[in-house]
């Protein structure tokens, strides 16, 4: 043992003076069925954050936070490749296929250089935005910093490392053909959004299609300073860092133009219809219910979260509570909204016993309605979800990635810098009323894309039988089935 | 095996739960530890008149609390007949006690702003809240009204309300899963019948059925006791006011009996196994596992290391052989996984579709020879160390991170600083240490198993001299189990 433990002996003396005087408290009787009294709940307090715009254009935005040597660094990009016109599946192989050498490094180099550092850089390229970025110590910030510019400027982008990528990618998509979450994710888009961007889905096809000089121009074309942001949270100033983004950026010269992109407004949904995908052998099937939402950052939104946390975002959530706590069809059952840019998706699902999948969809059914109306929303159920979504805050800040992302979002979006008093204020003051409101406007029971992907000999008639909607047959892909 | 998920392959879920907990039967892969110049977890520690360690971290960074109670019980404590019945017994634990009806447990979690969750292994449970700091005496008082009077609120309709959601669990993340039940076909011919690491935490179906009212209150009295138990706070709080509720709602709860932890004969395997499993999968993979040793052998911390050298990164030596060189895998891994008393060496393949798997193994024997002859070079050595300063720092920044780390040294070598020896005795492991530690374990008695597509047993290595397997824990009446 030692010093740490020397000292915890030290510890344990000088209490057990105190836990025997506690223990005489503790002997007094007193009312176990009391639940304890709280003092007042712990204030949110936004990181101070300060902005400055460096030479090449970027926009430079500074948390300082000085407890532990170490920085979170990110680039957010505005507009991915929706906006950028990326052909299908490119975007998938960026991040990979800039692993694989610069004009100064070889892949193997390229890879030791950061492990030597104990770092790894992460690139993502999304439908709407992307992000390139790395935690490191501090004082390893240049040597990584570096490393990830040669990355963006100078990658080579071998022809032979597509095809070995290419050999996987199309690997881990047949692996996935197995499983029914996955065949829910390829198959949910296209029913909610048909041909819009959104309805769009990586393919087999599309992986096959991809070139070495897709990807290159790619990169080109998205790593522009002006649609970038840059935030550091850590253990370094603002002048600190200007400093040294101004020296590692003068391999990255302002180019390009302003990004301007439009979104796709929600496309009508027909009346209810369930969409049936058939894998035989499953012990359970996959339930999704869903319909395309609102843009994140609406009005709507907070009310819109509030309407989440009591329907399926919650542990405790009127989904979860009934199909896994009441009845045992399911491990959870919860729901999520996807915020896009545009209308993006808002979703009920879970994995039910196959035997149960009717009857995990006719409750479904009556929690999603019911709470159109039919089973009033409870005080109880609203300061649940206002606190789960308010009060959880301040631990969202215990770490230098969280505090990044609470004040990314702000400046990313444009957003108010009293944003987020503004959304507490909103969530605080959601009601009854305005639940069943957004229910009814964004998980209309008489409008939604039921999916379910199960062993279609075994639940079929059962689910036909429920008579809660037709049932529409698809193929894997999607495609309808005679 | 958690009490819930967090996340869902489709749905970008929002349940706040589910944060890093150990949940599988075979352990994480972990792979290296921190410089001795790492920094420390500040705490302090005493016992209760009644046995119950409590150990506590004051940090005041942001106004969260964690509060950890760990029990030194898993599945290897389980009888036979009742395979699944710990990781069962964790959800019966959220379902009410004799002060707190059902469901008010997560009105005070995260209907205020926090999270909890549970997690079960072989060797220890664990139950967690993180909260908002006003919130810390009503943590105490829910974990000990569960730890004293949780038979007091006991029914049968609660035990069959868990019981048919962790059936639903083990489909979940066992039978709906491609390659899902390899793990406890290993772990059942690895360890022989009657050997406490024979079964899955998460039991046969079978066993699940069986497990009765009186199974829980028995369970409960024998493993559940507060000298078997350790309560770790973590995070913004007055250690003198902590004390006092912690002495106020934990003091009266009584001693448990003496607890007789099981005899545990070493992972071993007298002949090499080679069998071959039909999944309901479109492609092969291939799977083999080595006799280990538990987290308390001087030799882990060499196997972790190996475990990296050989497959951590793009340059070590059996990634850059089969992905980059001869491209017959999309990935493949080896990794040291020790549980308290026993551990394997588990290697998996994902095979470049048309690979031949008999060569591929043959390939791999050759890699894993000349590694055995050749040992790494310093720089391998250099950086499967080198990530391990940042780690360590990174780890500090969450409260429930640094109550779990303190528990879990708490729980496996009575020494909530272990991870101080963890990260020495790893910075300390030499390239010779490595090679030893490859030439000792990596050997011909091992077993290799095949998963194929159904009817496609001539995909497997070496099909002819394997044996057909099957899981001896999923259901015998459900279809597709």
């Amino acid at each position: 043992m030692m010093r740490t433990a020397v000292a915890a002996m030290l510890a344990l003396c000088a209490h057990g003076v105190m836990a025997h005087s506690a223990m005489a408290q503790g002997s007094a009787t007193f009312d176990r069925a009391k639940q304890p009294a709280v003092g007042p709940a712990p204030a949110f307090k936004v990181p101070t954050w300060t902005t400055a715009t460096l030479s090449n254009g970027v926009k430079l935005v500074v948390v300082e936070k000085h407890e532990l040597p170490i920085v979170s660094f990110s680039i957010h990009f505005t507009g991915g490749a929706d906006q950028l016109g990326t052909k299908l599946g490119v975007s998938g192989f960026l991040s990979a296929m800039l692993r694989e050498g610069t004009t100064t490094r070889s892949a193997d180099q390229l890879n030791n250089d950061l492990a030597l550092l104990g770092t790894t850089v992460g690139f993502g390229v999304g439908a709407e935005s992307g992000t390139a970025g790395f935690s490191s110590l501090s004082r390893t910030f240049d040597q990584t910093i570096d490393i990830m510019m040669d990355m963006m400027r100078n990658s080579t982008f071998p022809a032979a490392a597509l095809e070995r990528l290419r050999t996987q990618q199309l690997a881990a998509y047949t692996r996935g053909q197995d499983v029914v979450g996955q065949i829910a994710a390829q198959v949910l888009p296209k029913l909610l959004y048909g041909d819009q961007p959104y309805g769009k889905v990586v393919s087999d096809a599309d992986l096959k299609a991809v070139t070495r000089d897709d990807v290159a121009a790619l990169a080109k074309q998205f790593f522009v300073p002006v649609n970038a942001t840059a935030y550091i949270v850590g253990d370094m100033t603002l002048a600190q860092a200007k400093t040294k983004l101004e020296r590692a950026f003068t391999v990255w010269p302002a180019s390009g133009a302003k990004l301007v992109a439009t979104y796709p407004a929600a496309p009508s949904l027909p009346a209810t219809t369930i969409y049936l995908v058939d894998m035989p052998n499953k012990p359970q099937s996959q339930l999704v219910l869903a319909r395309a939402a609102v843009p994140a950052y609406s009005p709507d939104m907070p009310k819109v979260d509030v309407m989440n946390a009591i329907m399926g975002g919650m542990f405790q959530s009127r989904l979860n509570a009934n199909i896994r706590e009441v009845h045992g069809y399911s491990y959870g059952f919860n729901s999520g909204v996807a915020w896009r840019k545009g209308p993006g998706a808002a979703r009920a699902q879970g994995a039910v016993t196959r035997e149960k999948t009717d009857s995990s969809l006719i409750e479904a059914m009556k929690e999603i309605r019911g709470m159109t109306g039919a089973i009033p929303i409870t005080n109880d159920e609203l300061t649940a979800a206002k606190n789960s979504l308010t009060l959880s805050l301040p631990s969202d800040v215990q770490s230098v990635d969280g505090i990044s992302s609470v004040v990314s979002r702000i400046v990313d979006e444009n957003l108010p810098n009293d944003w987020w008093a503004q959304y507490i204020a909103s969530v605080n003051a959601t009601t009854a009323a305005d639940v069943a409101a957004m229910t009814k406007k964004y998980m209309d029971p008489e409008h939604l894309v039921v999916l379910i992907v199960g062993d279609a000999a075994k639940i079929g008639d059962a689910v036909a039988a429920t008579k809660i909607a037709p049932i529409v047959k698809l193929d894997k892909t999607g495609k309808k089935l005679p | 095996m958690t009490r819930a998920l967090s996340v869902l392959a489709v749905v970008a879920a929002t349940w706040p739960v589910a944060v890093g907990a150990q949940s599988a039967p075979r352990p994480a892969k972990n792979t290296v530890g921190a410089k001795s110049a790492a920094p420390r977890i500040p705490f302090e520690t005493y016992v209760l008149p009644n046995g119950l360690t409590v150990l506590l971290s004051v940090d005041h960074s942001a106004p969260v609390v964690a509060v950890d109670v760990e029990h030194h019980v898993g599945s290897k404590n389980e009888e036979v007949g009742r395979t699944g019945f710990a990781h069962l017994f964790e959800h019966v634990m959220f379902t009410g006690s004799g002060h707190v009806p059902y469901g008010l447990h997560d009105k005070l979690t995260e209907g205020v702003g926090g999270s909890n969750n549970g997690s079960t292994n072989s060797d220890k449970t664990n139950f967690y809240e993180s909260v908002p700091a006003n919130y810390l005496e009503t943590e105490l008082w829910l974990e000990a009204d569960r730890l004293g009077w949780l038979l007091d609120a006991l029914d049968i309709g609660k035990l069959n309300a868990q019981r048919d959601i962790v059936k639903n669990e083990r489909r979940q993340s066992t039978d709906n899963v491609p390659y899902g039940r390899v793990g406890e076909i290993l772990d059942s011919r690895m360890y022989p019948e009657g050997h406490p690491y024979h079964w899955p935490v998460i039991g046969s179906m079978e066993d699940l059925s069986a497990a009765s009212e009186a199974d829980v209150k028995s369970f409960f009295k024998q493993w559940y006791g507060p000298d078997n138990t350790v309560l770790v706070i973590a995070g913004d709080f007055n250690p003198l006011q902590a004390k006092t509720w912690a002495a106020k709602y934990f003091g009266a709860i009584p001693r448990g009996p003496a607890v007789k932890r099981p005899v545990v004969a070493p992972a071993m395997l007298s002949a090499p196994q080679r069998l071959v499993y039909e999944d309901n999968v479109s492609q092969p993979q291939l799977f083999v596992s080595w006799p280990g040793v538990g987290v308390r052998s001087s030799d882990r911390a060499a196997l972790n290391v190996m475990g990296a050298i050989l497959s951590g990164d793009r340059t070590q030596w059996l990634s850059q052989e089969f992905v980059f060189n001869r491209k017959w895998a999309s990935s493949i891994s080896i990794g040291n996984g020790s549980n308290e008393d026993v551990g394997t060496i588990d290697l998996n393949v994902v095979p470049t579709p048309g690979a031949d798997l008999t060569k591929l193994e043959a390939a791999i024997d050759s890699v894993i020879m000349r590694f055995k002859s050749d040992g790494p070079t310093a720089e391998q050595m250099k950086k499967a160390t080198a990530r391990i300063e940042f780690t360590s720092y990174n780890r500090l920044q969450s409260m429930l991170g640094k109550a779990t780390t303190l528990a879990s040294g708490w729980i496996y070598h009575r020494d909530p600083s272990w991870y101080l020896t963890d990260l020495r005795q790893t910075m300390a492991v030499t390239a010779a240490d490595v090679q030893r530690v490859a030439s000792r374990y990596l050997n011909v008695n091992r077993i290799v198993l095949s998963a194929v597509p159904m009817g496609k047993r001539e995909m497997a290595s070496n099909p002819g001299q394997s044996t057909p397997v099957t899981s001896k824990f999923a259901s015998k009446k459900e279809v597709g189990s």
